[in-house]
């Protein structure tokens, strides 16, 4: 395939504009959270509070100090990782490559950000429950709701946006398309 | 439509659990030494004699995602998915190479950022993307077929993005 049919394909042209974005987001990224290192403190410091208080629902056990989250004898310290920031700068960048309008793309943002949080939150809730009462797990179920499952929520996010969000609002394509 | 959609879930959670299951049991050590082996002049010379545990080596299970993805989007031909399996875990492996290769790099006096994570972090990030951007080409057809039904064959310009 050549260049210029490589460009006209709308499958390479979104991976070409994904990898652009997560360039300049990868780049500016540090440079931002340098001069504004209060907000990643308020990220984690509130995620560490979130944890704090859904834990603090259903189990006596759970105490907070700091960043430090504990249940029972296992804790988790909360970093600037566990805030869902990486995961949101990916999904920004996959919802602002694929071609549609910006309303769909704010509504993408608006929803899907917020998705991916509760995700890790969740992740994070998991991960201090199999601590606490299930240590021999730990290992698979940190590895298993990391790496393993960041980018498959990530897709599952996206693609939900696409087919809710994007194409119920499009009327249907003409028939040869 | 709702059934297979769970269906489809459930096959995502299962075969992501089997798999980093097998990765965790031998796996990862398995890649340790496969990549000593293969890439060992290489990250010899940028200076790696042995694979630490590492924000780097924490990224090596991105296969698992990857073949995921690859295996269960409906619609692909075996041939497509076979091949881009093959082709996609050897550019994972490439890009572990630079990745480990990018850390060392951070965490040494050459790099060019003033602190090790703004080095690393880049890398980092497409990493943990780069499943994404391999399931994403290799399943272009399907990807194409939803992106050409909204936009159309060039018709008309995209209106973002």
């Amino acid at each position: 395939m050549g260049l210029r049919a490589a460009a006209s394909n709308p499958a390479y042209r979104f991976v070409g504009l994904f990898a652009l974005y997560l360039l300049i987001f990868s780049l500016g990224y540090p440079w931002v959270t340098k001069r504004w290192i209060g907000a990643v403190e308020w990220a984690t410091t509130g995620t560490a509070v979130i944890e704090h208080a859904l834990l603090s629902l259903v189990s006596d056990d759970a105490s907070i100090k700091g960043n430090l989250v504990e249940l029972g004898p296992f804790s988790v310290l909360i970093i600037e990782e566990c805030t869902g920031i990486f995961e949101a700068l990916i999904f920004l960048a996959a919802v602002l490559a694929y071609p549609t309008g910006w309303v769909d793309k704010l509504i993408g943002i608006g929803l899907g950000v917020p998705i991916l949080y509760l995700f890790n939150v969740l992740r994070i809730l998991v991960l201090l429950w199999f601590g606490c009462f299930y240590p021999q797990h730990f290992e698979f179920m940190h590895i298993y709701f990391w790496q393993a499952t960041l980018i498959l929520m990530i897709t599952s996010v996206w693609l939900l946006w696409i087919f809710k969000v994007v194409r119920h609002g499009e009327s249907p394509a003409p028939a040869g398309t | 439509m709702a059934s297979r959609l769970l269906r489809l879930g459930l096959s995502f959670v299962l075969l992501t659990a089997v798999l980093t299951w097998a990765w965790i049991q031998w796996g990862s050590a398995a890649y340790d030494r496969v990549l000593l082996a293969v890439a060992g002049p290489a990250l010899e010379w940028i200076g790696v004699t042995r694979i630490a545990d590492s924000p780097a080596r924490q990224r090596f299970v991105s296969f698992v995602p990857f073949l995921v993805l690859t295996w269960l989007t409906p619609g692909l031909s075996t041939r497509r998915r076979a091949i881009g399996s093959l082709l996609g875990c050897a550019l994972l492996f490439l890009a572990h190479v630079a990745l480990v290769g990018v850390e060392q790099w951070s965490l040494s006096k050459r790099r060019p950022t003033a602190d090790p994570f703004s080095t690393m972090f880049p890398a980092a990030l497409f990493a943990d993307s780069l499943p994404f951007m391999l399931w994403a080409a290799i399943a272009q057809d399907r990807l194409r077929e939803w992106l050409v039904r909204l936009v159309g064959p060039r018709t008309r310009p995209d209106s973002g993005g």
